[in-house]
């Protein structure tokens, strides 16, 4: 059960998780000169603990992750996550069209980090647009751990609320697998709702109490 | 027309593929790069520039900034963003400023468009 959502608020959050993704799938074909086709399956709203468990991410052994932290009316850290190395592929195809011989290894950390700063920042400047808000995006990094650390960041509580959107990125006839969550604070929840109405308000769509 | 070309960004690999791209149309153009907007402002003091595209989002001060101290030197210069970002009220910040906005991904077409922007006045 969604304890953070109504059904129609967790309704238009997926809708403008579309629209935002529909950018990124633009950014991204242009990175990787490929028709990029991203599809969101699902979107979860739930605690940091109750994702862990319903994702099976201990079963991750490798996972390469973006984090950003962004602030604004509501503010916590956005993560880019590919398991057992899904976005080399992408890193390949963003490199073959760097004109100078590069060495794929040396550069796959700083071509992850970009990937995730245009995913990111498609989704958070829709939200931007949509919200009629500013975020202030901090500085991107990588790192590298397991499926059980991935999500503990120093500023969230297990218990705390995250956005989880399950994306699959095909490129061609490839199938490639990320994740995308969004670590929100508890006292950004109200902030995120009150978005919600106010992008079902503009649709002409009616909300129930 | 331009030929001292500044390229920063924070990501070596954003400088690859905007260096590659620009070098493809015009070869003979001089090239350089930093990685932050302190160095971009340093850079600025020794030589002439006279394009910039700029990064916002980087260690140390932004890349806004960074561009309008920037053009506060080399008043001349044309300083395009080109950014991730593309939240439109960053866009309306950098053209106030007096700089041009180009969104990333970095590709041939944003290049040519680029190439576009600094042959109307």
């Amino acid at each position: 059960m969604n304890v953070y959502l109504t059904p129609l608020q967790h309704d238009a959050l997926c809708e403008i998780f579309n629209i935002s993704v529909g950018r990124a799938a633009a950014a991204m074909g242009g990175l990787v000169g490929e028709n990029v086709s991203l599809s969101v399956p699902a979107m979860r709203f739930c605690s940091i603990d109750a994702l862990k468990d319903r994702m099976n991410m201990v079963e991750w052994q490798q996972v390469s992750a973006v984090s950003q932290s962004f602030k604004g009316s509501f503010e916590g850290d956005a993560l880019l996550m590919f398991p057992n190395d899904d976005g080399m592929e992408i890193v390949r195809l963003m490199l073959s069209h760097v004109k100078q011989a590069v060495d794929i290894n040396e550069l796959r950390g700083d071509a992850l980090i970009e990937i995730g700063n245009l995913l990111f920042n498609a989704c958070l400047s829709s939200l931007a647009d949509i919200f009629d808000e500013e975020f202030i995006f901090d500085i991107p990094r990588l790192r590298s751990c397991s499926g059980s650390e991935v999500l503990a960041q120093e500023s969230h509580s297990p218990r705390n609320p995250v956005l989880f959107l399950n994306i699959q990125f095909t490129l061609g006839k490839r199938h490639i697998e990320g994740f995308l969550a969004f670590l929100i604070t508890l006292s950004s929840l109200d902030t995120l709702r009150h978005g919600a109405d106010r992008f079902i308000r503009r649709e002409g769509t009616t909300s129930t109490p | 027309m331009s030929n001292q070309v500044l390229i920063v960004d924070d990501s070596r690999v954003s400088r690859m593929l905007v260096r590659g791209y620009l070098e493809e149309s015009r070869p003979n153009w001089r090239y350089f790069e930093a990685s932050s907007g302190e160095d971009a402002i340093a850079l600025v003091q020794k030589e002439a520039i006279d394009l910039v595209t700029m990064d916002i989002n980087m260690p140390g001060i932004s890349g806004l900034a960074a561009g309008e101290r920037i053009l506060q030197l080399r008043p001349k210069a044309r300083v395009v963003v080109l950014s991730a970002n593309v939240q439109a009220n960053v866009r309306d910040k950098a053209e106030a400023l007096g700089m041009q906005f180009l969104p990333k991904p970095v590709t041939a077409a944003t290049i040519v468009r680029l190439l576009e922007m600094m042959e109307q006045e």
